[in-house]
């Protein structure tokens, strides 16, 4: 009888555990020159996020209440795939802090099965890190039309970096064809954006190969640069 | 008549006490034992003969040597001590910086600067104010060169000081050479005061590479006239 309700106990606490919802804290600020909230979440004291956000993809949070004179109370709601990550807390002249709680959606995994790929834990806190990148299944679907070989953590990177099908398609554009996924990466990564590939061909450096274009960014080379350069170089 | 129920205190403290003994014991054990103690390592046992494959067979008798030359005596002239600290290959201004050609190895043929050159032309943070100061003290110096003198330091005020100590810095390159090789004006002078005047730029990079000071050669002048 007694060893019953042990097991019993057991079992509810190991469910408890696992439904329960992942408790942390945010902090915000606001930049009105690109009009985005940077918003930092920790669940823990190691593991934070940084992402950015426009007023319209924070249902709940108003202008008003960001850039309030005196401090307000706010809550307001992110539902990515993933989760949902629910916010309370202050906001006062752009600046902002508060609770956050995510609570994640189970049957996130399975969809993602169906697509032919497979989260490496499918643990809370993994669905946490997908729904703070927002890797939607759209996304996941649209991504593996381009590249039909690459696994479920590369396309999370690329999501983590801002490669998407209009990234890829604005750098076509420009001429520059990205044939892989490491090489969509290496580029968003370093901020190569279409602009700089055409600033670069009004430079006079066109056909550049992903590696150059990614050195290039990398290091800071821009047109401007370019141009002070070849002022003083003697041929 | 029931027996004396021992008091909690006392059967905590045995408890704690076994404790302490058990963890002692089982710390004593090597498996356990603490691994940031530095403990000598034993003696390590004799090593075994080097093993032979096959029968040893005696060692055929040398060819005696031909008598070695008469040496130089030492000391007798600077040759003796000539090491050719030839540091050009060190400052090579092209490798640094790709010699002209990009990824591939190949040179533009608009005669543009490559991307390599771009690069290092940025990581080494030339700006268009440093190539002006450093055109003002070498007016033919190339990008290339003034980027290598960037990356090793090289400032107008360098070769001011270099040149009011009497070095003759004639080229972008040599400033390049002296300051990579840690040459200062310092360094100058005391070579200077220890009888070393006029020294080339060559002589000054190997003095330098060399860790010939003026404490060296003060040590040395001990020793020069004694008889060997």
């Amino acid at each position: 009888m007694a060893r019953s309700a042990l097991l019993a106990l057991t079992l509810f606490l190991l469910a408890t555990t696992a439904a329960a919802d992942i408790e942390g804290g945010w902090t915000a600020q606001y930049n009105p020159r690109v009009g985005k909230l940077h918003l930092m979440m920790n669940r823990s004291a190691t593991s934070q996020m940084w992402l950015s956000y426009t007023l319209d993809e924070l249902p709940g949070l108003t202008h008003a209440q960001i850039e309030s004179a005196t401090q307000v109370p706010v809550t307001f709601r992110l539902r990515p795939d993933a989760g949902t990550f629910a916010f309370e807390g202050t906001f006062r002249n752009g600046r902002g802090g508060g609770q956050m709680t995510f609570t994640p959606n189970r049957g996130y995994a399975s969809r993602i099965r169906a697509l032919g790929l497979q989260l490496e834990k499918g643990d809370d806190a993994e669905l946490f890190r997908f729904a703070a990148l927002d890797v939607s299944l759209a996304y996941l679907r649209e991504m593996r039309a381009i590249y039909p070989e690459t696994n479920l953590r590369e396309l999370s990177k690329l999501k983590a970096v801002g490669v998407t099908p209009a990234y890829l398609r604005d750098m076509r554009a420009v001429g520059v064809h990205v044939e892989s996924a490491r090489d969509a990466r290496k580029l968003a990564g370093s901020g190569v954006t279409p602009s700089f590939v055409r600033e670069l061909a009004d430079a006079g450096y066109r056909n550049l190969s992903t590696r150059d274009l990614s050195r290039l960014a990398a290091t800071g080379v821009d047109s401007k640069f370019i141009d002070d350069m070849h002022r003083k170089h003697k041929h | 008549m029931a027996e004396k129920p021992t008091p909690k205190l006392t059967r905590t403290t045995l408890s704690v006490l076994m404790f302490i003994a058990l963890a002692v014991a089982v710390s004593s054990f090597p498996a356990f034992a603490q691994r940031d103690v530095d403990v000598p390592p034993p003696p390590l046992p004799p090593h075994p003969p080097l093993s032979i494959r096959g029968p040893l067979v005696p060692a055929p008798p040398r060819t005696p040597r031909p008598p070695a030359p008469p040496q130089a005596p030492l000391l007798s002239s600077l040759d003796a001590f000539h090491v050719d600290l030839d540091l050009d290959p060190i400052v090579d201004v092209d490798d640094d910086l790709g010699g002209g050609a990009d990824e591939k190895g190949e040179r533009r043929s608009d005669g543009r600067l490559s991307v390599d050159e771009l690069i290092a032309l940025r990581i080494h943070d030339v700006t268009p104010e440093y190539i002006d100061e450093m055109r003002a003290t070498f007016p033919d110096a190339s990008l290339r060169q003034i980027a290598s003198m960037r990356m090793h330091g090289v400032t107008t005020a360098y070769v001011r000081g270099m040149r009011a100590a009497g070095v003759q810095v004639r080229s972008s390159r040599d400033a390049a050479r002296l300051r990579q090789m840690g040459v200062t004006p310092a360094f100058v002078k005391q070579l200077a005061e220890a009888g070393y005047r006029n020294l080339s730029v060559r002589e000054l990079t190997r003095l330098a590479a060399a860790g010939v000071d003026a404490d060296f050669i003060s040590d040395l002048e001990k020793y020069k006239d004694k008889k060997r």
